[in-house]
């Protein structure tokens, strides 16, 4: 019996030191980034370019070698396939649940944000690590815990130690998602992470579902008339911080059939308005989406100035009460965000329709 | 001098009230106050965002420009006030208590209110303990600071351990704000804030007298612990009523005591405490008039503003002193 | 007018004591004795700052243990040895501060207050000094200033700690003539501090002498200067 298991061993290990060593001789087929601004893939002999692009001067701001020669060595090589992984972006998480590849995690930033129960057991096993987040990492827990790469959320920045980790063996590459302002271009960072785990066609796969699913939407909803005004952000302090005209949330509310009333102001970041602007503006807005809390109680403490806003009655709507499944996942599922938002904006359209992520507020 | 002062109120009220990002009319105020109409956008404005700010920023600078010269007349210290000596950060800790434990009467209104007055009470209390043992003035400034960092590591803690909603108002709170006030909260903190200044009144004599010094106020018949905890619980219901409400506004305190007294050359607390008033309600008035007017710009909170400026006059009267 | 009985001073223990000692209207009174024996302790104790370790202590015919803090400052006033460093004060502010124990809660100031304040101005013949700020006058000027503010606070007792201590020797002369004029004219009892014996022996003729080795006070009248020295200085017994 033992010996008929390792011969079988051998035998698939000797298949993929064959796969492995194709790979390395060949050029892979190429992979296209329609959406996503922020990074390029080459094909190249052996593997992958990965570029990262800077979306201020759309310059490459960083180039990554992955690929499956592994006596390849240097500054910005990633050795493919990855195993073992330490995902602490968040939405790195969630793309590499979409992928099904939750086991080729070996920590995470913290146990607090994370939704996947599948994760959750598993850190309850201890078969994975907190390692917090990239500004402050243990570097010898990351060593000891096996980890070959570290995804992180990047600000243009390496973070502290991420030198010493490489001299360890241990690579990095930040995840620049979130710069993305097309919500399908967010989504289609799953190439990226699939390009890492060997799983290049099937990431390609999701995606072009969530696509076509996104397309449908819109296609959908092309004749509704009916554009309610919508408004988004909260005071903070005494201004109204609001997510600019050309941001991911105000192409989501354009496309969801709303009128989005900041959708003209320029940038993809925030905006910061006056407060009486906002409530003379806003008198009349039927819908008022992300003020991040979940409760009208805690709303009206935070700023007492929301029930002059039109939507106060019952157009507040909220992912808050549950955050962590909407940091990890809503990036890898904008048609389900889209969904959500076409509902809210247009509750006749599809009554039966169920929200993923958003919930009135009470 | 008086006369001055009850001009100048209204036109820096004035400034203020024209420095607001829409087009309202002189006539739109007066219809929000005595003709309300809920559906006219002018008026709801005009009632519920321009008016409790305009007052706010009046009975914020007030209140920690006089709560400010007591402290500096108590602790026989110019760079004395609320902010130095950890009072503030005493109000700051029980709000983050109250807001923080998530117990609902202690994060209403009141529960808050009482809250940052009790711990701007206790705050004092310790600080007047220490103003016993230590007799330099510097090291009392330098317990102050110590006693800020220390609530300020407490309440971090306290950040960690709560919960993403609370820690979003306590966040929000301590950013500080004059848009917190509502129309309908005007008369309650009026109430408040005129028994703080009414109170600080009743303690011209004594503080005149404090200005020779604590041994010789004694011999001249003050009570000096008696006037202490009088002053402190004056000092606690004006910082605590203002950082309720408004959150940390720094500097204020420090900075207006000491110009009213260059500019007054007197060190009679009659008009001490009444040109504190004004001249602090019309600094933060024409402070929030600039962030008012920069709104489309930049987002300044008053507390970063407020430090701005008075940061450079602080240095500038030590400078002063040490010449 | 002041009597100590038997009286040992000292924050924690005695340091300095005397027998029975009374002090009368309308003298000077000079206390003499080494650096650092007790001398500004002991017109704490009598101004009831510090309270005596033991014996009793009378201002007029009352234990000032018994004397309320509002009471004291009609029967005392004390001058200390540094005049206090005050911004803006001008000098008849100051000396309106010695009015504090007549008037009301608000201390608003009546027509015998700013008369008694006047007398004291005119007294001390500072009239010219009356609207400077405190903080620009020279040492003599602030001595005189402070003195005027004990006699508008109109107590029968005056207790000043080293008053000649930063003055130059006309302005010593001046002080002290003052003094004695002033403690015969308005009959009141004064006790001074200070090290200028020879020149205090020719204002006053009593003086309160601490023993350098027995720590004991002892009262003389018209001591000659050696009498003085040899108690209060002497070298070794």
């Amino acid at each position: 019996m033992v010996s008929c298991e390792e011969s079988t061993n051998v035998t698939s290990d000797q298949k993929k030191q064959e796969e492995l060593a194709s790979k390395v001789d060949s050029v892979p087929e190429i992979i296209e980034v329609e959406f996503a601004e922020n990074f390029h893939v080459n094909s190249i002999k052996g593997g992958y370019e990965l570029e990262l692009i800077d979306p201020n001067s759309h310059e490459v701001e960083a180039t990554y070698e992955l690929t499956y020669d592994h006596s390849k060595s240097g500054d910005k090589v990633v050795h493919l396939p990855v195993k073992n992984i330490a995902a602490l972006s968040q939405t790195s998480v969630g793309m590499l649940s979409k992928l099904n590849a939750l086991d080729f995690i070996t920590g995470i930033s913290k146990i607090d944000y994370v939704h996947s129960p599948e994760l959750k057991r598993r850190f309850n096993a201890k078969e994975i690590n907190e390692f917090g987040d990239e500004t402050n990492v243990p570097i010898e827990k990351i060593v000891k815990s096996t980890t070959k790469l570290i995804i992180y959320s990047g600000f243009g920045s390496e973070f502290d130690g991420e030198g010493k980790l490489k001299k360890l063996g241990i690579q990095s590459i930040p995840n620049y998602e979130w710069r993305e302002t097309h919500p399908l271009g967010r989504a289609e960072w799953i190439k990226f992470l699939g390009i890492l785990i060997d799983k290049a066609d099937e990431a390609t796969a999701i995606f072009d579902k969530i696509k076509s699913n996104y397309e449908d939407l819109r296609w959908k909803i092309r004749n509704l008339e009916d554009r309610p005004n919508v408004i988004s952000g909260n005071f903070y302090s005494d201004q109204w911080t609001a997510p600019a005209g050309e941001s991911y949330m105000a192409i989501l509310f354009q496309d969801a059939g709303a009128n989005y009333v900041y959708h003209s102001s320029k940038g993809t970041g925030s905006v910061f308005l006056p407060i009486e602007k906002v409530v003379a503006d806003n008198r009349k807005s039927r819908y008022w989406i992300n003020p991040g809390v979940s409760t009208k109680g805690v709303l009206s403490e935070m700023n007492p100035k929301a029930k002059f806003l039109g939507a106060y009655e019952n157009g507040i709507y909220c992912y808050s009460h549950e955050m962590n499944k909407f940091w990890e996942m809503s990036a890898i599922e904008p048609d389900f965000l889209l969904e959500d938002f076409i509902h809210i904006f247009h509750p006749d359209f599809e009554p039966n329709a169920k929200l993923h992520y958003y919930k009135g507020l009470n | 001098m008086i006369i001055i002062f009850l001009l100048l109120l209204p036109i820096a009220g004035m400034v203020h009230f024209m420095s607001g990002h829409l087009d309202i009319s002189f006539n739109d105020l007066i219809n929000s106050l005595f003709n309300f109409d809920e559906t006219n956008t002018n008026h709801l404005i005009a009632r519920e965002v321009r008016i409790p700010r305009m007052f706010t920023a009046i009975i914020a600078g007030a209140g920690l420009s006089v709560a400010g010269l007591l402290m500096q007349t108590l602790f026989n210290n110019p760079l004395a006030g609320p902010y130095v000596l950890g009072i503030n950060s005493g109000a700051s800790l029980f709000v983050a208590f109250s807001i923080m434990t998530g117990i609902p009467f202690l994060s209403s209104d009141l529960g808050i209110i009482t809250n940052a007055l009790i711990g701007a009470m206790v705050f004092g209390l310790i600080i007047s303990l220490f103003s016993e043992v230590v007799r330099s003035q510097i090291s009392l400034l330098l317990i102050g600071i110590m006693l800020g960092s220390f609530t300020g590591a407490i309440v971090s803690l306290l950040e960690v351990s709560s919960d993403a909603s609370e820690l979003k108002v306590f966040t929000l709170w301590s950013l500080g704000s004059l848009s917190r006030i509502e129309f309908s909260q005007i008369p309650l903190i009026s109430l408040v804030f005129i028994v703080g200044i009414v109170g600080s009144l009743f303690l011209i004599k004594p503080l005149n007298l404090l200005i020779l010094g604590q041994d010789q106020a004694r011999l001249l018949g003050l009570n000096y612990k008696r006037t202490r905890f009088v002053i402190i619980a004056i000092t606690a219901i004006l910082i605590g009523l203002i950082t309720a409400f408004c959150g940390p506004i720094a500097f204020v305190g420090l900075a207006v005591p000491n110009l009213v007294r260059i500019m007054l050359k007197s060190q009679h607390h009659g008009l001490l405490i009444v040109a504190c008033a004004f001249i602090g309600g019309i600094f933060v008035l024409l402070c929030d008039a600039l962030i008012q007017a920069m709104e489309n710009y930049m987002l300044i909170p008053i507390n970063v503003l407020t430090s701005i400026i008075g940061a450079p006059i602080v240095v500038l009267l030590i400078l002063r002193k040490l010449r | 007018m002041i009597e100590l009985k038997k009286v040992h001073i000292g924050y924690t223990e005695s340091i300095l004591h005397c027998q029975d000692i009374k002090l009368e209207c309308g003298n000077v009174y000079v206390l003499v004795g080494k650096n650092g024996i007790g001398k500004s302790t002991l017109l704490k104790t009598i101004s009831k700052q510090i309270a005596p370790i033991s014996g009793e202590i009378l201002v007029g015919s009352k234990g000032i243990r018994n004397i309320s803090t509002s009471e004291l400052p009609k029967l005392l006033s004390f001058v200390p040895v540094h005049f206090p460093q005050m911004d803006y004060v001008r000098s008849k502010e100051f000396i309106s501060a010695g009015r504090a124990p007549y008037t009301n809660a608000l201390g608003k100031i009546t027509e015998e207050d700013s008369l008694e304040i006047n007398h004291a101005i005119e007294a001390l013949g500072i009239e010219t000094l009356s609207e400077r700020f405190t903080s620009e006058l020279s040492d003599g000027e602030k001595q005189l200033v402070a003195i005027s503010k004990a006699i508008a606070q109109k107590t029968p007792v005056i207790l000043l700690d080293e008053p000649t201590a930063f003055l130059d020797y006309s302005n010593k002369k001046k002080v002290l003539s003052i003094l004695t004029k002033t403690s015969k004219s308005l009959n009141k009892c004064i006790v001074l501090s200070a090290h200028d014996i020879d020149l205090c022996l020719e204002f006053s003729s009593n003086f309160l002498v601490i023993d350098a080795y027995s720590k004991e006070m002892q009262q003389l009248v018209t001591p000659s200067r050696e009498d003085i020295i040899s108690i209060a200085f002497k070298e070794s017994e």
